[in-house]
C-alpha cells in the first residue's frame, strides 16, 4: 500500500525541480513534508512510550539531514521512501542518544495530531543550542535568514557583504548546524 | 527556532552544490590507490616480469580476484551509503572474487602434484604479504571513507565493511605488482587473511567516521 502511495508521491517532481534550481519548489517540498515527518516521528516516539515534546527537535534534525544529504536521493526513484528512511535513521539516533529518559506516560498523548495552525508555530530548543555553537559570520547570516526572515539579498546589504559571500556563509552555517547535531552522538 | 524558520533557512540554501557520491568515491579511492602504488614502485620495487601479466594465468588470477573484489566493494559501498536498510542478498555482490579464486585453486590442485601443495600455499613471503596488504590498503581506505562521509548510511558498520572490501581489493592488486608468490593457493590463504583484517578495520573506522 505504501508503495503505491509512493509512486504518486507529489514531492518527487517538485524535488526534481528543486534540484534543477527552483527555490520555491524546494520550499514547498520542505513545508509539505514537515507535517508528514512530524507525525511519523510522533508515532515512532509513542511506540517506544515517549512523549511528543521531543518530536520537534528530531524533526528539525531530520530536515537538516534531508537538506545536507539530499544528493543520496536519486531522481529516478520516489522521494517519500527516501525521506522516511532519513527520518527513521534520525529517530533511531535520537532514541539511542537520549537513552533512558522516559519522562512522560504513554497515555498522556494518545492523540498525536494537533491542529495544523498550532503546529506552524512549533519550535525546537536544540536547534537554538546548536546555533549558539556556530561561529562568526555564518551565525549572523543564519540568524538573519532564519529568525529575522530576510532574503540573502537583504542580508547582503545589511551586513555589507556580497550576495555570493552571504550564500557561502549561509551554506557553512547550515552544514555546521547539521554537524553540531551529529556531535551529540559522541 | 521555529520549524518554519528552519525551512525558510534550508530553502535559502537550496542552490548549494550537491555532492556526486560516485565521483567522490572514485576520486578518494583512486587518490589513495595512486599513492599506495607509488610506495610499491619506489620502496618495494615492481616485480621484473610484471609485463607477463597477460601470459601468466596465475598472475592474471591475482589481479582478477583483487580487482573484482574492489569493484564489488565499490558497488556495495555506494548501496550501503544510502539510508535504506540493505537486504542480506546485497552481500552476494562480493561473491565473484571468491568464485574466481576457488576455480583457480581447483586448477592449481589439478596441475600441481600433491606433495607441492603445501609449499605453494605457504609461499616464500607470507609475512610481508600479511603486513603489506593492510599497509597498502590504508590510503585507499582513508580516501574511500572520506568520500562516504557524504553518504547517509543506515548502518555505519555495514558501509565500513563495503569500504574495507573495496580498499582490500585495491591494496591486494597494488601489492600484487610486487609479490612473486603466484599460486592461487597462496592467494586463498594469505591474501584472504590480510583482506579480512582490512575489512575489520573498515568496519571499525566506518562505525566511528561515517555517522551523519
Amino acid at each position: 500500500m505504501d508503495q503505491r502511495k509512493d509512486q504518486d508521491c507529489p514531492w518527487t517532481p517538485l524535488m526534481r525541480a528543486a534540484n534543477a534550481g527552483d527555490e520555491a519548489a524546494y520550499g514547498r517540498v520542505l513545508a509539505g513534508i514537515a507535517p508528514v515527518l512530524r507525525s511519523q516521528i510522533r508515532r515512532g516516539l509513542s511506540r517506544v512510550g515517549r512523549g511528543p515534546e521531543e518530536a520537534e527537535d528530531i524533526l528539525q534534525e531530520t530536515l537538516l539531514a534531508i537538506h545536507t544529504k539530499r544528493h543520496t536521493w536519486r531522481e529516478s526513484e520516489p522521494f517519500a521512501p527516501w525521506m522516511r528512511a532519513i527520518a527513521r535513521n534520525k529517530l533511531i539516533d535520537a532514541l539511542r542518544r537520549r537513552g533512558g529518559r522516559f519522562d512522560v506516560p504513554i497515555d498522556a498523548f494518545a492523540d498525536t495530531l494537533a491542529a495544523p495552525e498550532e503546529e506552524r508555530q512549533l519550535s525546537a530548543v536544540e536547534t537554538d543550542r546548536m546555533l549558539g555553537m556556530i561561529e562568526g559570520r555564518s551565525r549572523e547570516v543564519v540568524q538573519a535568514v532564519a529568525v529575522d526572515g530576510l532574503t540573502t539579498r537583504e542580508v547582503a546589504s545589511r551586513l555589507g557583504m556580497s550576495e555570493g559571500a552571504v550564500r557561502v556563509a549561509l551554506h557553512r552555517g547550515v552544514t555546521a548546524l547539521a554537524k553540531a547535531f551529529r556531535k551529540q552522538d559522541r | 527556532m521555529k520549524t518554519d524558520d528552519l525551512i525558510q533557512l534550508l530553502a535559502s540554501d537550496h542552490d548549494a552544490p550537491r555532492v556526486d557520491l560516485r565521483a567522490r568515491l572514485m576520486l578518494g579511492a583512486l587518490g589513495g590507490a595512486v599513492l599506495s602504488a607509488g610506495i610499491v614502485v619506489l620502496a618495494y620495487g615492481v616485480r621484473p616480469d610484471f609485463t607477463a601479466v597477460l601470459t601468466n594465468w596465475r598472475l592474471m588470477t591475482k589481479f582478477a580476484v583483487a580487482l573484482s573484489f574492489a569493484a564489488a566493494g565499490a558497488a556495495l559501498s555506494l548501496r550501503l551509503a544510502r539510508p535504506f536498510t540493505a537486504s542480506g542478498r546485497l552481500w552476494m555482490l562480493l561473491l565473484p572474487a571468491p568464485a574466481i579464486l576457488a576455480a583457480a585453486c581447483f586448477s592449481e590442485l589439478m596441475m600441481v602434484p600433491p606433495d607441492a601443495w603445501f609449499r605453494r600455499a605457504l609461499g616464500a613471503n607470507a609475512i610481508p604479504c600479511l603486513l603489506s596488504i593492510p599497509l597498502l590498503s590504508a590510503l585507499p581506505l582513508a580516501g574511500i571513507l572520506w568520500a562516504l562521509r557524504d553518504g547517509a548510511p543506515a548502518s555505519t558498520e555495514h558501509a565500513g565493511i563495503g569500504a574495507g572490501a573495496m580498499a582490500a581489493g585495491l591494496g591486494a592488486a597494488i601489492y600484487a605488482m610486487h609479490c612473486q608468490d603466484d599460486s592461487p593457493l597462496f592467494l586463498a590463504l594469505w591474501y584472504t587473511v590480510a583482506s579480512a583484517a582490512v575489512i575489520i578495520a573498515g568496519r571499525a573506522s566506518g562505525a566511528r567516521l561515517l555517522r551523519w
